[in-house]
C-alpha cells in the first residue's frame, strides 16, 4: 500500500491546508494548482488516490477525470466541490469518480473515506458484501420509493418529480425521506455513490 | 399759475368730496341767473337766454332727485330776489315750479342720452345727445309757456312767439353748458388730465377768451357778424384735444356771452338774433367735429391698445395661445388658454406673464424651441405644460406669441412607466442578488474548507504534542482564512448596500471584475473564452455599480446563450472599454461575441420589452439594460453587423473632478 495522494485545487489555502492535513494523518500528499499541472506532472506509481476540485480555472476536475480514464490510469479519484448540486454529483460518479464530497466537509470523514477507498483499491475493488448490502436495501423500497430514487439519482428536483409522478411536492418529500432512511444514506452524495456503485458493477434493469 | 389753480381746485374737490358741486350750486345758480337775465318779456319774464336750463338739467342728470330740493330752493330764491316787474311773484313761482318738475321728468327720461361721454367719443352718441337736448328744450319751453298761459299770464295770441323765444334760449343753455359742466365736474376722475395743462392748452384758452371778450365786450364790434372768428380756435382745439377741448371752448364762449349781455349790454337786444343762431351753430359744429376727431383718433389707436383680449381667430385651436406685450403683460389669448390658466374670458389681458408661468425663464428659452414648465392656474393649481414661443415686431413694439399644451396626462403616464421600470429593475436586481448569494456561498466555502483542514492538522499536532512551532504556524493560517471569510462577507454587504441608485465614482475595471465574478460559473460551464481589455488607467465613471454590473451581466449572458444556441465551436467574448471619441466625457464599453449575430427582424424588436429570440427568456434584459444606461446619461446600442458576432456598446459618464473630490 502506497501513501501517495495527489491534491488538485486552484485555491491556495485549500490546497495547502489539505496537504498539511493529509501529511499529519500519515499520507504523502503532493499538491497541484491545476488539472493541467497534475496531468503533466503526476507519477502514476507514487499516487494511490487523487483528490480534485470540480471548479477550477482552466480544465475542470471532471474533464481531468475523463482525460485520466482515457490514459487508462485507474487510481480512484475523489471529487470535491463547493457547488453541491445533484447533476454535478451524478456526472462525477458516472465519469468514474470514487466519491463526491461537498465543501466544507468534516476532515475526519474525508480522511476515513480516503482510507476506505485506498484499502478498497488495494483489495481490488468494491467488496461484493457492500454491493449485496446496497441491493438488499433497494429491494426493501416500495414501488413509489424506487421511482423517487431513480429520479433523484438522475438529478431531478422534487418539484419536477412531483409533476412526473402526478403527486404533490410534499408527497415526494415524504417518499424521499423514507427512501433515504431505508437506503441508510447519510447524504445525497452518499445515495448517489451507492447507486452508481451498483450501476458500474452490474447495470440494473431500466425501470 | 394755471397749474396751481387746477391743483388747488383738485385738492378742494378731494377734500370735500363730490358734494363740492352741490355746495357751489346755490351761489352759481344765483350768479348765473343774475348775469343771464337780459331783456325779459314784460309779462312772462321769459328771457332770450336760458343758461339755467343747462345747469338744472346737468345737476338733475348727474345727481338725480336728491338735488331737486336744493335746485327748487335756488330757483325760488331767484324768483323772489332778482326778478322785477311784469309777472306777479305767485305767477312766477307757479310757472317755475312747473318748470322744475319738467326738468326733473326730462332728466329722468333722457338722462341716459344726456350724459356726455368724452372717453369714447362717437358721432352717433353726439347726435343722440343733441336730439335729447332738443326734445328736452321743447318740453321745457312748451310747459313753461303753457303754465303761464293757464294762469292768464299771457295773451294766447302771443303763445307761439313766446314759446319760440323760450325754446331758443333753452336749447342754447343746454348745448353750451351741459357738456362743459360734465367735463369740469368729472375733471378729478380723469387720469389723462391729471398731469396738468400743456402750454398749447393755455394758449388756446387765452385765445378763446380774448376773442370772446373782443366780440362781446367791444361796443364797436357787431358780434353777430364777427362770431365766426371763434370757429378758428375751436377747430384748432378740436384737433388737439378732441371733444373734451371743444366742449370747454363752447362753455367758455357761452359764459362770456351770457355775462357780457347783462353786464355790458352790448349784445343786440332782439329776441331772435343772428347771434342766437351763431351760438347754436358753433355748439353743433364743435360737438360733431370733436366727436369725429376723437373717433378717428380712437380708431387709429385701436390696434395697439384696445385689441380684444380674446383672439377670436384662434377660437377653435385646441392649444393655448397667448400674445404678450414687450413689457411682459398679456395682450390677448384664446379660449384654450383661458381654460388652461383658469382665466375669465376677458380679464386676463394685462396680467403679468410671470404670474401665469412662474417657472419660465424667458432669457433662457430659445425662440421656437419647445420647453417644459408649469402653468400657474388662477385657482392655485400648477399644471405641467410644454410650450414654444417666438417674438415678432409689431407697430406697437415687440409682441411675443406663445403656445402652450397641458401635458398632465403624459406626465402621469411617464411617472407610471418610471415606476414600472423601477419595479422591473428591482425584480432583476433580486435575481442578480440570488446569483450573488450562490457565488458568495461558493467563495466562502473555500476558506471554510481550508479552516476545517487546518484545524484537523492542529488537532493532530496537539495530540502528538511534539511540534509547537508548526502548530502555531497553522493556527496563524486558520486566522488568515477566517479573516478571508470575513472579507468576503464585508464585500457582499458593500455590494448589496451600494445598489441604492445613487451613482458614485467607480473604477471601471473593478466594476467589470465584480460583474465577471457574478457570471463566472456560467462562463466556466459554457467554456466561453473571455477576453477583457479594460485599462486600469481609465478615468473613474459615475455609476451605480450594481446596475451597471447588471447590464454587463445581461449582455454577457446573452452572448453566452446566443453562442450556445448557435453551437459555436470556439465561443469567445471580448469586453473592451476606452474613452469615447470626441470630448463627450464618456467611456465606451463594448461587449462582442463570436456568435452568428442578429437577424434584421431580431434587431428591430431588440429593445422592446417582452420580445425575445431566446427559448426561455422574458425579453426584458435588453430593455432594462438600456433604461439603466440611459438613466446614467449614456446610450446602449447594437453596432451594425460587421461580419460575425453581435457587438453591443454602451457609454457611461466619466466622473468629474468635483465628484471625485467628494
Amino acid at each position: 500500500m502506497t501513501d501517495g495522494i495527489c491534491i488538485v485545487d486552484d485555491d491556495d489555502a485549500v490546497r495547502d491546508s489539505l496537504r498539511m492535513l493529509l501529511s499529519v494523518k500519515g499520507f504523502k500528499p503532493q499538491a497541484f494548482a491545476s488539472a493541467e499541472a497534475f496531468l503533466d506532472g503526476f507519477d502514476p506509481e507514487g499516487c494511490c488516490c487523487v483528490i480534485a476540485d470540480v471548479c477550477m480555472r482552466g480544465m475542470s476536475g471532471l474533464e481531468m477525470l475523463e482525460r485520466l480514464r482515457e490514459r487508462h490510469a485507474s487510481m480512484p479519484v475523489i471529487i470535491i466541490t463547493a457547488h453541491g448540486d445533484v447533476p454535478t454529483a451524478v456526472a462525477a460518479m458516472k465519469a468514474g469518480a470514487a466519491d463526491f464530497i461537498e465543501k466544507p466537509y468534516d476532515n475526519a470523514l474525508l480522511v476515513s473515506r480516503i482510507r476506505q477507498i485506498v484499502s478498497l483499491r488495494d483489495q481490488g475493488g468494491v467488496s461484493s458484501e457492500v454491493v449485496r448490502g446496497i441491493r438488499e436495501r433497494i429491494e426493501q423500497l416500495s414501488r413509489r420509493e424506487r421511482e423517487v430514487l431513480d429520479l433523484v439519482a438522475a438529478g431531478i428536483s422534487n418539484k419536477v418529480i412531483a409533476g412526473r409522478l402526478g403527486v404533490s411536492t410534499r408527497t415526494v418529500e415524504i417518499h424521499r425521506a423514507h427512501m433515504m432512511e431505508k437506503m441508510e444514506a447519510e447524504s445525497l452524495s452518499d445515495l448517489i455513490r451507492m447507486v452508481t456503485t451498483i450501476d458500474i458493477l452490474s447495470p440494473r434493469d431500466s425501470g | 399759475m394755471v397749474r396751481d389753480a387746477v391743483s388747488l381746485v383738485r385738492t378742494l374737490v378731494r377734500a370735500t368730496g363730490k358734494h363740492v358741486f352741490l355746495i357751489l350750486l346755490f351761489p352759481a345758480y344765483l350768479l348765473l341767473d343774475w348775469v343771464s337775465f337780459p331783456f325779459p318779456h314784460q309779462d312772462t319774464g321769459i328771457s332770450a337766454w336760458n343758461p339755467l336750463s343747462g345747469l338744472s338739467l346737468f345737476v338733475l342728470t348727474r345727481w338725480g332727485g336728491a338735488a331737486f330740493p336744493l335746485l327748487f330752493a335756488a330757483r325760488a330764491c331767484c324768483d323772489l330776489l332778482l326778478r322785477h316787474g311784469g309777472a306777479t311773484p305767485a305767477g312766477v313761482l307757479w310757472a317755475n315750479s312747473v318748470l322744475m318738475v319738467v326738468f326733473l321728468l326730462a332728466s329722468q327720461a333722457f338722462g341716459r342720452f344726456l350724459t356726455f361721454e368724452v372717453a369714447e367719443p362717437s358721432s352717433r352718441r353726439i347726435l343722440i345727445f343733441i336730439g335729447a337736448a332738443t326734445v328736452s328744450a321743447l318740453l321745457i319751453s312748451l310747459s313753461y309757456v303753457a303754465a303761464i298761459g293757464v294762469i292768464g299770464g299771457l295773451a294766447w295770441g302771443d303763445f307761439a312767439p313766446l314759446w319760440q323765444r323760450r325754446f331758443v334760449g333753452d336749447i342754447i343753455g343746454i348745448l353750451t353748458l351741459l357738456p362743459g359742466l360734465t367735463i369740469i365736474e368729472g375733471w378729478h376722475r380723469r387720469h389723462d388730465l391729471s398731469n396738468g395743462l400743456s402750454t398749447v392748452t393755455v394758449v388756446q384758452g387765452l385765445l378763446v377768451a380774448g376773442i370772446a371778450a373782443v366780440l362781446f365786450g367791444w361796443p364797436e364790434v357787431n358780434e353777430s357778424k364777427t362770431f365766426y372768428l371763434l370757429f378758428v380756435p375751436m377747430v384748432w382745439v378740436s384737433l388737439t384735444d378732441g371733444l373734451l377741448g371743444v366742449a370747454l371752448v363752447i362753455f367758455i364762449t357761452g359764459i362770456a356771452l351770457f355775462s357780457t349781455i347783462n353786464l355790458l349790454g352790448h349784445v343786440s337786444p332782439s329776441d331772435y338774433s343772428p347771434t342766437h343762431l351763431m351760438v347754436i351753430t358753433q355748439a353743433l359744429t364743435g360737438l360733431l367735429l370733436g366727436a369725429a376727431v376723437g373717433e378717428s383718433q380712437r380708431q387709429r389707436a385701436a390696434p395697439r391698445d384696445t385689441a380684444p383680449p380674446l383672439m377670436t381667430e384662434f377660437d377653435s385651436v385646441p392649444d393655448a395661445m397667448v400674445t404678450v406685450h414687450g413689457d411682459g403683460r398679456v395682450r390677448s389669448y384664446n379660449p384654450a388658454a383661458a381654460w388652461l390658466f383658469g382665466l375669465e374670458r376677458e380679464t386676463g389681458a394685462g396680467l403679468r406673464l410671470d404670474s401665469l408661468l412662474p417657472d419660465l425663464d424667458l432669457v433662457r428659452v430659445r425662440p421656437r424651441s419647445v420647453v417644459e414648465t408649469h402653468a400657474q392656474r388662477r385657482d392655485g393649481r400648477m399644471v405641467p405644460v410644454e410650450l414654444a414661443l417666438d417674438w415678432t415686431q409689431q407697430e406697437g413694439g415687440p409682441i411675443m406669441a406663445l403656445m402652450a399644451r397641458d401635458i398632465s396626462d403624459r406626465k402621469t403616464l411617464e411617472a407610471e412607466l418610471a415606476s414600472k421600470q423601477a419595479e422591473l429593475t428591482l425584480v432583476s436586481r433580486r435575481s442578480i442578488t440570488g446569483e450573488l448569494a450562490a457565488v458568495m456561498a461558493h467563495e466562502i466555502n473555500q476558506p471554510l474548507t481550508a479552516i476545517v483542514n487546518y484545524i484537523g492538522v492542529c488537532q493532530q499536532l496537539a495530540a502528538d504534542g511534539d511540534n509547537r512551532e508548526l502548530l502555531t504556524e497553522t493556527l496563524g493560517k486558520v486566522a488568515r482564512q477566517a479573516n478571508r471569510s470575513g472579507e468576503i462577507i464585508r464585500h457582499l454587504r458593500r455590494f448589496l448596500s451600494q445598489g441604492d441608485g445613487m451613482p458614485t465614482a467607480n473604477a471601471l475595471d473593478k466594476v467589470v471584475d465584480e460583474a465577471l465574478m457574478l457570471i463566472a460559473a456560467d462562463i466556466r460551464k459554457s467554456g466561453v473564452a473571455i477576453r477583457v481589455m479594460v485599462p486600469e488607467d481609465l478615468p473613474p465613471v459615475l455609476v451605480d455599480c450594481v446596475q451597471i454590473q447588471q447590464v454587463l451581466h445581461n449582455l454577457i449572458r446573452n452572448a453566452i446563450e446566443a453562442m450556445a444556441e448557435a453551437g459555436v465551436s470556439s465561443p469567445a467574448i471580448s469586453l473592451q472599454a476606452h474613452i469615447a471619441d470626441g470630448d463627450s466625457g464618456e467611456v465606451t464599453v463594448t461587449v462582442a461575441d463570436a456568435g452568428p449575430g442578429l437577424s434584421a427582424e431580431a434587431r428591430r424588436s431588440l429593445f422592446t420589452p417582452f420580445q425575445t429570440v431566446k427559448t426561455n427568456g422574458m425579453g426584458l434584459g435588453l430593455s432594462i439594460s438600456r433604461s439603466i444606461v440611459e438613466a446614467h446619461g449614456g446610450r446602449l446600442w447594437l453596432e451594425a453587423s460587421q461580419g460575425e458576432g453581435a457587438q453591443f456598446r454602451f457609454t457611461l459618464p466619466i466622473a468629474s473632478r468635483e465628484k471625485d473630490a467628494q
